[in-house]
C-alpha cells in the first residue's frame, strides 16, 4: 500500500531514525526542518553587482547576442526583457519585480487549498498551483495547513507536483516578492544564518517567496526580512541588516525588561 | 458647440506649438494591491492604470495551452469628461479601444513564459481631455513593466492628425472633435514597428508619413518619460537606504565582496581587466 517512498532511509536514516514520517514526536523533527533550510539555502546566489544599473524591458544590454535569463536576442543584439538590475562586467541580469515560476528542486511553503482523494492543491504564491500527491506523502493535511515541499516536477504546460512536504506548526509567514529570495538567503546562507543566529529564530524560506519563522524574536526576523525586500537592490545591505540586528536585539531586551 | 479656431498665429487652443507634447507626468507603482501599477497626467489627462498577474485564467476555456492571454480593460469613469463620456458600463468605444490596445501589448509581452494564465491590465480614464487611450496605453506599459512582465519593449503611443489644414501632434480634446482628422498611434521604440494605427478623417499618403515621422519623434519624449518614471523608483528607494553614501561604500568593501571574490573572481580581477571602463583606470 505504501509502495514506494522516495524518501528512503538512506536519505533520512540517520535524522530520523526509521520513524515513519507521521509517528515522529514533534519536538524530535528539528532535524528535518533544518535539512530543508540546508536544501533552501543552496539557491542563494548572491548577487554581487559594482556598477550594477537600472534596465527597463527593450533597453539594448549589449551588442553581442548574450543567451542570459531575463533577456531575449534580436538581430543579434540582447536586451533585457524585464525591469531589473544589470551589471556588465559578469553580464548577470537579476529582475527586481516578478512573479515565482516553480522550479525543479525548489522548496516553497504551500498552504492547502483543497483536500481529494488522489492528493492536496496547494497554493504556492504563483500563476499556478502546486499538487501534492498522496503517494508522496505519508502525513494528512487539513485545508489551511501550511506545508513545506518540493518541487519534483514541472511539466511543460506547468502542471507543478510536489514531494518531501512537512506540515509547519504554529510560527509565523511573511510574503516577500519571490525574486528577492535570494537576497533574504545571502551568499552560502549568510544572511539567513545572520538572521537566525541575531533572533533564534527557526526560519524557513521558500522560494516563492513565503518564509516562515518560528519562536525567537519573530518580530525582530520579520523586521530584517522586509527590510531587504525594500532594500534588495541596493549595495552594502548586509551591514544595515546586522546592524539592525544588533539595534533591534538591543530594543527588545530593553523592552522586556520592562 | 461651434467650432473654434484651432489654430491662432501658428499657436494652438492651448498656446502650444504645432510639434509640442502636453506636460506628461508618469509615476510607476501607485497602487499597492496591484501586480503593477502607473498613473500618468498627460495634460489633463490623468489615467491610472494597475496589472493584475499572470494569474489564474478565468473562464477556464480561455486559456491557452501555449501562452498567457493577455486582456486589457479601457474604462472611462462616469465623471471623466463634461460631455459625451459618462454613462456607465460598457460602451462600444470602450470595448474597442479595449481590443486594440490588448492586441498591441499580446505582440509585446513574452506571454508563452506563463503558459495557461491571463495577465489582466485595467485602464480607468479619471479624467478625459483628448487622447485618452493612447494616455493609457502609455501607462498600462509603464504598469506591466513595474509588474514584472518579460516584455520586448515599453510600448508608448501619441495621437497626430490636422487642425485648420495644418498637421500636429498630441490633440486635447477640441482639437480632436473640431480637427479634419486624427491619428492615435503606437509604438514600439527599440524597433520602430507600429503596434496600433488608427484614423478619423481623411488625410493625403504625404501628410500620413509625415504626421508618422513627427509622432515618433514624439514618442522618443515620451518613452524617456516612462524610462525615468520607472527608474525613479529604485533610486528613490536607494536613496531611503539609510546609511550615508559615504560609509555606505567603505562598508561594502569588507562584507560584501570578500564572498562575492571566493566565487566569482571577475570583481577582484577588476583593475587589471582590459574592458573596464576608463573611470577605474584613472583611478589607479
Amino acid at each position: 500500500m505504501f509502495g514506494e517512498k522516495r524518501f528512503g532511509k538512506e536519505r533520512f536514516g540517520k535524522e530520523r531514525g526509521g520513524f515513519a514520517r507521521g509517528f515522529k514526536p514533534r519536538g524530535q523533527r528539528q532535524p528535518e526542518i533544518g535539512r530543508l533550510q540546508r536544501e533552501a539555502g543552496k539557491g542563494g546566489e548572491h548577487v554581487s553587482m559594482h556598477d550594477a544599473h537600472v534596465v527597463v524591458p527593450g533597453e539594448l544590454l549589449s551588442e553581442s547576442p548574450r543567451p542570459m535569463p531575463f533577456a531575449f536576442i534580436d538581430r543579434g543584439k540582447t536586451y533585457s526583457s524585464v525591469m531589473g538590475l544589470y551589471d556588465k562586467t559578469s553580464g548577470k541580469l537579476v529582475p527586481l519585480e516578478g512573479c515565482y515560476l516553480p522550479n525543479l528542486d525548489d522548496i516553497v511553503i504551500g498552504i492547502v487549498t483543497e483536500v481529494k482523494f488522489s492528493g492536496y492543491t496547494l497554493n504556492i504564491k504563483s500563476p499556478y498551483e502546486g499538487f501534492l500527491s498522496a503517494k508522496d506523502t505519508r502525513e494528512e493535511f487539513k485545508l489551511g495547513d501550511v506545508v513545506v515541499a518540493r518541487v519534483k516536477d514541472v511539466d511543460e504546460v506547468k502542471n507543478v507536483d510536489l514531494t518531501d512536504a512537512s506540515r509547519l506548526e504554529g510560527g509565523e509567514i511573511v510574503e516577500i516578492n519571490s525574486v528577492k529570495v535570494p537576497r533574504v538567503i545571502g551568499k552560502n546562507s549568510s544572511m539567513i544564518n545572520t538572521i537566525q543566529n541575531a533572533t533564534k529564530s527557526e526560519i524557513i524560506v521558500g522560494k516563492n517567496g513565503r518564509i516562515w519563522i518560528r519562536g525567537g524574536d519573530s518580530a525582530l526576523a520579520i523586521e530584517a526580512i522586509l527590510k531587504i525586500e525594500r532594500e534588495a537592490h541596493t549595495r552594502g545591505l548586509t551591514d544595515r541588516i546586522s546592524m539592525l540586528l544588533k539595534s533591534g536585539s538591543a530594543g527588545s531586551a530593553k523592552g522586556s525588561g520592562i | 458647440m461651434e467650432k473654434p479656431k484651432l489654430v491662432i498665429d501658428g499657436k494652438r487652443i492651448d498656446g502650444r506649438g504645432m510639434e509640442d507634447l502636453r506636460p506628461i507626468k508618469i509615476k510607476a507603482g501607485v497602487l499597492d494591491k496591484a501586480d503593477g501599477s502607473a498613473y500618468v497626467e498627460w495634460g489633463n489627462n490623468k489615467v491610472m492604470a494597475a496589472v493584475y498577474g499572470p494569474r489564474e485564467c478565468i473562464p477556464k476555456h480561455d486559456a491557452n495551452p501555449y501562452r498567457a492571454l493577455v486582456r486589457c480593460t479601457y474604462r472611462m469613469s462616469p465623471f471623466c469628461s463634461i460631455e459625451e463620456h459618462g454613462k456607465r458600463g460598457p460602451s462600444r468605444r470602450g470595448t474597442e479601444i479595449s481590443k486594440i490596445i490588448s492586441e498591441v501589448f499580446e505582440n509585446v509581452v513574452l506571454a508563452e513564459y506563463f503558459p495557461k494564465t491571463a495577465i489582466d491590465v485595467f485602464i480607468e480614464i479619471l479624467q478625459a481631455d483628448g487622447g485618452t487611450r493612447v494616455a493609457g496605453l502609455t501607462a498600462a506599459a509603464v504598469a506591466l513593466a513595474d509588474a514584472g512582465i518579460p516584455m520586448k519593449d515599453l510600448v508608448c503611443g501619441v495621437a497626430g492628425g490636422k487642425i485648420d489644414g495644418q498637421l500636429a501632434i498630441d490633440f486635447g480634446k477640441y482639437e480632436d472633435n473640431f480637427g479634419e482628422s486624427d491619428i492615435p498611434m503606437a509604438v514600439s521604440p527599440r524597433t520602430g514597428e507600429i503596434l496600433l494605427f488608427q484614423m478619423d478623417g481623411l488625410l493625403t499618403k504625404e501628410e500620413i508619413s509625415r504626421i508618422i515621422d513627427m509622432g515618433f519623434a514624439a514618442i522618443k519624449k515620451v518613452h524617456a518619460l516612462q524610462v525615468e518614471a520607472l527608474k525613479e523608483r529604485y533610486i528613490e528607494k536607494e536613496k531611503s537606504g539609510a546609511v550615508p553614501p559615504a560609509q555606505e561604500s567603505a562598508e561594502e568593501e569588507d562584507a560584501e565582496d570578500v564572498p562575492a571574490q571566493a566565487a566569482n573572481p571577475a570583481p577582484a580581477a577588476n583593475s587589471t581587466n582590459e574592458e573596464v571602463p576608463n573611470e577605474t583606470q584613472a583611478e589607479v
